[in-house]
């Protein structure tokens, strides 16, 4: 479960992941991947510290935050469901599939349920093509979903 | 001495220059949006491509960047740099439909109508104001957001940015002039990076010269005594 | 663990490591496919019984064995005898048919085309047209044992790298071979090392390129996961070569367990002294550091890819300089993609000559090809260069499944195009898939059957590079946006001939304006589509037709009375009650609340629902 941001906690474990990494800036990408691993995602608090600390401009460290499909500046749910949109799944029927979970979901792609339990995103191709329609939900891997599934399927997570 | 033709025509550049500067200093006409000679290269906008031959091979290049050579012959009038340039340029047009800059440019380069749909943006996001904030001022105080066609031109959050001094280099360069300067009531104004700050007034004519952020950043950064940098430059 | 001084630890290391190389043994591919059919479970249901039995048959979880639609795979060694889909109860028959030297019918490949049935892995025809050399190893090893990379000849190369050849030799091999990278433009290998091996700057870098974004395409992974010294050991020669003392491996943060084996990798090849500090005694230092990428796909681009591990954006550059002279924080800089590097002890072990004659005339040796769509042997293939479309699609990937009708085949991913059947002929080489507006790409190859919409395929690359392009350059960020909308449009039924024409001219100047390969191959897709498969274009705008059923606009979902048995399943499972009917009564779906979310069709039993 993600830790809740304090003053002390940021300072501290953004001075860690610094060092982690040399402390070197040029790590960014990482020091920002091992903190958004603790958070959940990247508050603004957070990526002003990272700033402050790794002494990169805040715009600069924003535009990175918001340019790479890793990061997400808003609180995520308890379990991110991924659809893979690969070739091979697209093919396969994986935008069904996606359709299929926003409408169930009552969101898009990318955004995270009122009750913080899900967020819906797409991914790029996680290499299981032969798998497709490929759905990953907290790291586990779910191959050949149907579209009839989905009901069953997030309806398990709801009651756990 | 480099010696190259452009457009049939010989010019004589200097060693290290671009092949938009020789250009220029020959009276050829290349467009370009992002580009000035102040900040680096940025290869963004497209519309400054060429054709260059060197040798036995012709590339497609953007002179803003590339480095005149030798004997090198470049063609701004290709068929190919035009239907480039002028579909870029409408693309532009169709994201900011209402830039008198842009308009302006159709009619030189021959862009007639606008077929795709258009949005409402004002920003052609040729990132000028975040590489002069940069490499000029050395402030960061702006940059982007995002990528693709959501990317834009902002403060970070879109909030006040702290390191901004208002100093309005980001104003001057803008080639659409689309980040206005307003000076109110004693204070500075710059509604797109969401900053105000009270302007300082010159110690002798009494006019308002710098803003206080500005007066900051340049006390921090020459070390100079208050009371002369409280003097306007007509002042000194 | 021990540090090797010199060559002859290591050789003693091998030698020691080969005594203890067991005969028997069972590989089981535990890579990321294999690990989402439910390897993990084979694997500890197998170790433990193996255990309680007492048996003496070491098991090897290794990388995939690339018959990925049918994992978890396992094979019997020294036999070779293969099982397919494997679950944990199957374990103990398993182990009784080895105990007792019998064979498992049921567990056996069944050609779904001939229905013949294979004992034996070299048998089945998936395997046999292939030539997996940089795959070789692949199920023999266990990613992270050194001791069996070593019973594979590993390192070997690399002995010979540092101690028989001068960086020089080890370049011209490199070029004699003719080698060409692998990651999708297949520039010269040979030529890049060269031009960074002559520069004089005493900092120098090589890169792997990891960042494998390309939607369909998994080689890097497979490798990277189940290969991760062989990479290695590539990525150290070439660091010797061309005088590197610091390397980078990128990787993709969607591969976890990728990044994980290469990180483990580099520790104990640090510990054992194949890393680091005067390597075997050679004087030569290099080491590697991991670098895990942002998610997106313009990072595999060179220029992006470098501006992301100096820690910005990932924003290419223009390339008047290359990066072997100017890259990494303006270093000398090679970026080589992993099963480019993955060759490269090959060449060296066994001279360019000799992988120059696989393959054709411009593109040597072999290429892996992550096989996948409607056919049946789904998987990580690897052939010879030259081998044609129609070898790898039918006698490779066993043909399309269900008896459909063999629609495209879809290389070089985003940055490819779509072939119809007429050029299944072409071989697959740079040159031909270029010329017949395609690419070789980095290796995806997806087939397509007549449910395929190819006007959709062309959407949806085009929507996935809209989302990928960084926005710096108008041609690649404007001109793909208004592409998608035109797509959508057309898919919509609402495209007219000029459109198509539009796309034409927008994809010309995307192709030549944009600043780097992103923007520049972007409109390969629909490019190629509308030269091979004009006429659904046609169909969409002219007739408002989509003849795979797959744009939703132009189709409506229709169940036919005779078919309808009133099993009343698609009653219960329509999300919207858009059908009525009791059971046993023929069923109706109401157009106005249809959502055409195709459930009712995936739940019908008696194929009554259509797509009209």
């Amino acid at each position: 479960m993600a830790e809740v941001a304090t003053v002390e906690n940021l300072e501290q474990n953004v001075r860690e992941a610094m060092a982690r990494y040399g402390n070197n800036p040029a790590r960014m990408i990482e020091i920002l991947q091992d903190l958004q691993d603790i958070y959940g995602y990247l508050s603004k608090d957070l990526l002003k510290e990272v700033s402050r600390q790794t002494e990169v401009p805040l715009a600069r460290v924003y535009h990175i935050a918001t340019f790479f499909k890793a990061f997400t500046l808003k609180p995520r749910g308890k379990y991110t469901i991924q659809v893979c949109t690969g070739t091979a799944c697209h093919v396969k029927g994986s935008y069904r599939v996606l359709e299929r979970l926003e409408d169930v979901l009552g969101v898009r792609a990318g955004d995270t349920t009122d009750d913080l339990m899900f967020t819906l995103e797409t991914v790029n191709c996680v290499g299981a093509c032969a798998l497709g329609p490929v759905v990953i939900i907290n790291g586990k891997y779910y191959g050949h979903v149907t579209p009839v599934q989905v009901e069953s399927l997030i309806k398990e997570y709801r009651e756990r | 001495m480099v010696k190259l033709t452009i457009d049939g025509k010989e010019v004589v550049a200097r060693e290290g220059q671009t092949v938009l500067e020789a250009a220029q200093a020959a009276g050829i006409y290349i467009p370009a949006l992002c580009y000035h000679h102040e900040v680096k290269p940025y290869t963004a906008c497209r519309l400054c491509m060429v054709e260059v031959t060197k040798g036995k091979r012709t590339r497609f290049v953007t002179a803003c960047d590339y480095v005149v050579a030798d004997s090198m012959v470049v063609r701004t009038d290709t068929e190919k740099v035009k239907k480039c340039r002028k579909l870029v340029l409408e693309l532009l047009m169709a994201q900011c439909p209402n830039l008198p800059q842009l308009q302006e440019l159709a009619q030189i380069i021959g862009v007639e109508e606008v077929r795709f749909s258009k949005s409402n943006d004002d920003c052609i996001l040729c990132g000028m104001c975040v590489r002069t904030c940069a490499e000029v001022v050395g402030l960061h105080a702006i940059g982007f957001e995002g990528r693709g066609f959501t990317r834009k031109v902002c403060t970070p959050f879109d909030e006040p940015s702290e390191p901004c001094i208002l100093c309005g280099a980001c104003s001057y360069i803008c080639p659409v002039d689309v980040i206005p300067v307003e000076e109110v009531d004693g204070y500075r104004i710059m509604e797109r990076w969401h900053k105000k700050s009270r302007l300082v007034a010159c110690s002798k004519c009494g006019k308002y010269f710098m803003t206080e952020d500005e007066f900051r950043f340049l006390q921090e950064k020459t070390g100079l005594p208050e009371d002369r940098l409280r003097i306007c430059m007509d002042c000194r | 663990m021990r540090r090797l001084e010199s060559r002859e630890d290591l050789e003693r290391f091998r030698e020691e490591a080969l005594s203890r190389r067991p005969e028997r043994f069972i590989s089981l591919g535990m890579g990321t496919a294999s690990r989402a059919h439910g390897a993990e479970a084979v694997y500890f249901v197998l170790k433990e019984e193996v255990a309680k039995r007492g048996l003496d048959i070491p098991i090897k979880a290794t990388g995939d064995h690339g018959l990925c639609g049918y994992a978890p795979v396992m094979v019997i060694y020294p036999d070779g005898v293969l099982y397919h889909s494997v679950k944990a109860q199957d374990v103990p028959d398993i182990l009784d048919a080895v105990e007792k030297g019998e064979i498992i019918e049921r567990l056996l490949y069944t050609d779904p085309m001939t229905g013949v049935t294979y004992t034996y892995e070299e048998e089945i025809p998936f395997y046999k047209k292939q030539m997996r050399l940089v795959l070789g190893p692949m199920e023999l090893v266990e990613p992270l044992s050194v001791e069996d990379y070593l019973c594979h000849g590993g390192f070997s190369a690399l002995t010979k790298a540092f101690f028989d050849m001068k960086p020089e030799e080890i370049i011209q091999e490199v070029i004699t071979s003719g080698l060409r990278g692998r990651g999708g433009a297949g520039f010269r290998t040979g030529w890049k090392w060269e031009d960074a091996a002559m520069r004089p700057s005493p900092v120098k870098y090589i890169i792997c390129n990891g960042d494998e974004g390309d939607p369909g395409a998994y080689m890097d992974r497979c490798l990277l996961e189940g290969l991760p010294y062989g990479v290695l050991e590539g990525m150290i020669i070439g660091a010797y070569a061309i005088g590197a003392h610091e390397g980078f491996v990128y990787v993709r943060k969607e591969y976890p367990l990728a990044t994980h084996n290469v990180q483990k990798a580099i520790e104990t090849l640090r510990e054992l002294g194949l890393l680091g500090e005067n390597i075997l005694g050679s004087g030569f230092d290099f080491d590697i550091q991991v670098v895990r990428g942002g998610g997106a796909f313009v990072c595999g681009e060179s220029s992006a890819l470098i501006a992301s591990v100096e820690g910005r954006v990932g924003e290419p550059r223009s390339k008047h300089v290359h990066a072997t002279e100017s890259g990494l924080w303006g270093r000398p800089t090679v970026l080589n993609n992993v099963e480019t590097l993955a060759n490269v002890p090959y060449i060296v072990n066994r001279g360019g000559e000799w992988f120059a004659a696989i393959g054709t005339e411009e593109s040597k040796g072999t290429k892996v090809f992550s096989l996948a769509g409607d056919i049946y042997n789904t998987g990580l293939v690897e052939v010879p260069m030259g081998i044609t479309l129609k070898e790898v699609v039918y006698d490779i990937g066993g043909g399309i499944q269900n008896g459909k009708a063999f629609k495209a085949v879809q290389t070089g991913g985003p940055s490819g195009g779509c072939l119809p059947a007429s050029q299944l002929d072409l071989p697959v080489e740079f040159d031909t898939l270029d010329a017949a507006g395609s690419m070789m790409g980095s290796g995806g190859m997806i087939v397509m059957d007549e449910d395929a919409c190819m006007v959709d395929v062309a959407r949806y690359f085009v929507k996935f590079l809209t989302e990928e392009s960084c926005g710096k350059c108008v041609p690649c960020r404007e001109g793909l946006r208004h592409m998608l909308e035109i797509l959508d449009r057309i898919t919509q039924g609402e495209g007219t001939m000029e459109d198509v024409d539009l796309l034409e001219e927008l994809g010309y100047v995307v192709a030549n304006a944009s600043l780097c390969g992103l923007g520049k191959s972007a409109p390969n897709p629909v490019l190629s589509t509308v030269r091979y498969f004009r006429e659904e274009y046609l169909e969409h705008v002219k007739d408002k037709k989509c003849r795979a059923g797959v744009c939703k606009a132009l189709v409506h979902y229709k169940i036919i009375a005779e078919n309808c048995t009133g099993c009343h399943i698609c009653f219960k499972e329509c999300p919207v009650d858009a059908i009525t009917g009791e059971p046993k009564g023929v069923h109706v779906i109401d157009q106005e609340k249809c959502i055409k979310c195709g459930i009712c069709k995936d739940v019908c039993k008696f194929d009554a629902v259509k797509v009209v």
